[in-house]
């Protein structure tokens, strides 16, 4: 059974905004789809209608040719339709098995689970090797990796002829990603029909078949993936091309801005500890898969942990966060969302997190100026907010970045500058202005710590990277020495030569 | 004295031991449950109201358990689908108890603090404790072996999990605190019909919230909470047996003694309670949407 699915002039409206406007798009069976767009283009509200989440307001979506209207996920489930959703959604404290029976249980009549009958329903459905898992561990002790395939496997224990997959290879290491695309070819030959929401285009050239582009709730075009130059599925993305930029060399000045030497934090980091230096004019990057010491390596440089070793900037012991921010520290933290923002708030109170004290008089709030700096530095990093009274949970990922940029770079005035995955969850747009402005600031003269788990970001800002293993240095590669591959084996810990 | 220890533990062990079974069922399909407390209140003193009318005592146990469902649900349909904090709305169902038992009973029997004492009452208690050991193996059969069990926990563990497979989470948790009520009413029943003879004003004495203290020990699980319980109802027993006994010739006054089942409660969570992760989802209700 191999199902095509076409939508057909598919419209969502909210309240107050259009998010898919007449969506045309045909995904036929056997073939991997990519679906591009930015952030707000409309692509989570396109799957979520696609799903049964939402009911669209009009058009219509065809399942093998037949009209469908569903009005709850049960029945996209039935009709044969799944989907993993960006943010997994798994039972952390219950085991793999009860994961994907927990909605599908297989069970007596009295609703009693055999969860060894579901076992051996999963067996004969899987002859693929990729995908085992053990049943009977605990999810919270998996891999990120295996935790999606956990995800997928509930979808193909439903069935699932039509796989949606949300951002899937966000959360993944290099060599992760490459099983993850074994595991989309294989799924593809079976003769099921994978969409892929993304907005890389380097995977959607890697493993998709064919692209469909949304924009501001468009389709804009839907083609085929063989033949196709990147730079024009960028161009119908964001609707103007953007001229990549590659970094000018020489800054560097050679003096040390940070020096840390043996720094350990609790249990994240083994012994020796990290020593790591970052000079002035200088963008240093941290790689390495996600939990392997970075944050804390965060958190103890801005005070926020107690660490072993030494961490000094321009010659000081750092020893709290005031101290730590009045040398002259930005933070641009890894989650925007609970480290950074108080979403509930006004986007011009937001701006000003931190930096208070510089528009108060008698301690009261000199309203006119907090409105016409940070409308100034809105401008500058290209914040947009219809209104900076809005709550800034009110923005799109992106905007919430810049606007935190704003404020740590724009605000502060800094002299060294640590970014943590500055461009999760951001889009294009604003990925580009996020990168000319850290290369901005390194010409000037600061010092930058980037932590990112985008390789392809650090090899293109960093003029030095080190590679996180475990909670240690498990490689250093000046610019010269830069290689995807050396990188990619220090990361999952193999020592490069 | 040993024997009258743990056979009194075993006596005050059942109120606790229903109430936190309720507890543990709506906790753990994520919906904070503070008003058990309530549920005692309600569910002893209609038990002992209808039996002091009727003198039937299957009619009042019917009528305690059916009354503390209906606190359950109310207080489910205000949580689930009002979105209420799940903390206030329990505080406003304790207060409610507080207010609304005294009224109901000076409009029925024309006093305000207690019902009258009732004749016919359960004499003995070890049926109500096999049956909190039955419910106790049920509980723990639920969560290990179902459907129900298992949608529960996903309920209060990640509602998404659900949402995502069709399945209405809120109607999961629904369930999951009526059956809560239902068994946080025998506790009532236990309380008014057994272990007193009729409802006195504040019998419950703060016990749906020890209980709730023992889900928390127990670690939210059916099995270390049964223990919890035991626990504190021991602690219960050694201030009844310590009352008025005097130490090395010193008379420790009642009040002293009396406190000390909430000392050990309020020491156990402060020791205890760090290393215990809730269900993820606990309360989530008022922040969605």
């Amino acid at each position: 059974m191999s199902l095509q699915l076409e939508t057909v002039g598919l419209s969502k409206t909210f309240a107050h905004c259009t998010a898919l406007d007449r969506v045309s798009f045909r995904f036929a069976p056997g073939r991997i789809h990519a679906v591009l767009g930015e952030n707000g283009a409309g692509k989570s509200t396109l799957m979520k209608v696609l799903f049964g989440l939402y009911p669209p307001t009009s058009g219509e979506i065809r399942v093998g040719g037949e009209k469908f209207e569903w009005r709850s996920a049960r029945e996209a489930i039935s009709r044969g339709l799944g989907m993993v959703q960006q943010h997994f959604t798994l039972l952390e404290n219950s085991t793999v098995i009860d994961n994907i029976l927990v909605g599908a249980e297989v069970c007596s009549a009295l609703g009693v689970l055999r969860r060894s009958e579901a076992i051996a329903q999963l067996e004969e459905l899987l002859p693929m090797r990729h995908l085992s898992v053990p049943w009977d561990a605990l999810v919270r002790d998996l891999s990120i990796g295996q935790k999606q395939r956990v995800e997928i496997l509930k979808l193909l224990f439903r069935q699932a002829q039509v796989l949606f997959l949300d951002e899937p290879t966000a959360v993944l290491t290099p060599i992760e990603i490459e099983e993850f695309f074994v595991l989309l070819r294989k799924l593809r030959d079976s003769g099921r029909t994978i969409i892929l929401i993304t907005h890389k285009i380097g995977e959607v050239l890697a493993v998709c078949d064919t692209y469909s582009v949304l924009r501001q709730g468009r389709s804009i075009v839907q083609g085929e993936v063989k033949g196709a130059v990147a730079a024009e599925i960028v161009e119908a993305m964001i609707g103007r091309t953007m001229p990549d930029f590659a970094v000018a060399r020489p800054a560097v000045h050679g003096q040390a801005a940070l020096v840390t030497r043996e720094l350990r934090v609790g249990d994240a980091h083994a012994e020796p500890g990290l020593s790591l230096h970052v000079q002035r004019g200088e963008i240093v990057g941290i790689a390495g898969v996600e939990g392997s010491g970075q944050s804390e390596l965060v958190d103890a440089l801005m005070g926020l942990r107690e660490f072993h070793g030494s961490a000094r900037l321009f010659d000081e012991e750092l020893q709290n966060t005031s101290q730590v921010r009045g040398l002259g520290v930005a933070l641009v933290p890894e989650d925007r969302l609970a480290q950074a923002l108080w979403l509930e708030e006004s986007c011009y109170t937001n701006m000003i997190i931190g930096l208070e004290s510089a528009f108060l008089k008698h301690n009261i709030f000199k309203r006119a100026a907090i409105e016409g700096t940070t409308a100034a530095w809105a401008k500058e990093f290209d914040v947009r907010a219809g209104d900076l009274l809005a709550p800034v949970a009110s923005l799109s990922g992106g905007n919430q970045q810049k606007l935190v940029f704003a404020r740590e770079v724009g605000g502060r005035a800094p002299r060294f500058v640590i970014c943590h995955q500055p461009t999760r969850g951001v889009d294009l747009g604003a990925i580009d202005l996020l990168h000319r402005k850290l290369v901005e600031l390194r010409n000037q003269g600061l010092g930058v710590l980037l932590l990112s788990s985008e390789l392809d970001e650090l090899l293109k800002l960093c003029d030095r990277i080190y590679v996180f293993y475990d909670g240690q240095v498990s490689g250093e590669f000046t610019r010269a020495q830069f290689n995807r591959a050396q990188i990619g084996a220090a990361m999952t810990g193999v020592a490069h030569a | 004295m040993i024997v009258d220890l743990l056979m009194s533990t075993l006596r005050l062990s059942v109120p606790l031991l229903f109430a936190a079974y309720g507890g543990l069922l709506s906790e753990r399909s994520g919906v904070a449950n503070i008003a058990l407390e309530a549920n005692l209140l309600f569910s002893a003193f209609t038990a002992a109201a209808v039996v002091a009318l009727s003198g039937q005592l299957v009619l009042g146990v019917a009528a305690g358990v059916v009354a503390s469902a209906l606190v359950s649900l109310i207080f489910a349909l205000i949580c689930i689908w009002g979105h209420g904090d799940q903390i206030v709305v329990g505080t406003a169902f304790n207060l409610l108890a507080a207010g609304l038992i005294p009224v109901l009973n000076k409009a029925l029997f024309n006093v305000m603090g207690s019902t009258p004492a009732l004749a016919n009452t359960f004499h003995q208690t070890w049926p109500f404790f096999a049956l909190a050991l039955c419910v106790l193996w049920a509980l723990h059969f639920l969560f290990t072996s179902t459907r129900h069990g298992l949608r529960l926990s996903a309920a209060g563990e990640n509602p998404a999990a659900l949402v995502n497979q069709g399945v209405d989470y809120q109607r999961v948790r629904l369930r999951a605190v009526v059956e809560g009520g239902v068994l946080a009413g025998v506790g009532g029943v236990y309380l008014s019909l057994c272990q007193g003879s009729g409802y006195v004003r504040d019998m419950a004495a703060g016990r749906g919230f020890i209980a709730l203290a023992a889900v928390i020990f127990g670690a939210w699980k059916p099995i270390p909470t049964f223990f919890a319980c035991l626990f504190f109802a021991f602690t219960d027993a050694v201030q009844i047996q310590m009352q008025g006994r005097s130490m090395g010739g010193v008379e420790l006054p009642n009040q002293f003694v009396q406190i000390l089942p909430y000392v050990v409660t309020l020491l156990v969570l402060i020791i205890f309670a760090r290393q215990i992760t809730a269900p993820a989802a606990i309360n989530d209700s008022s922040r969605r949407r």
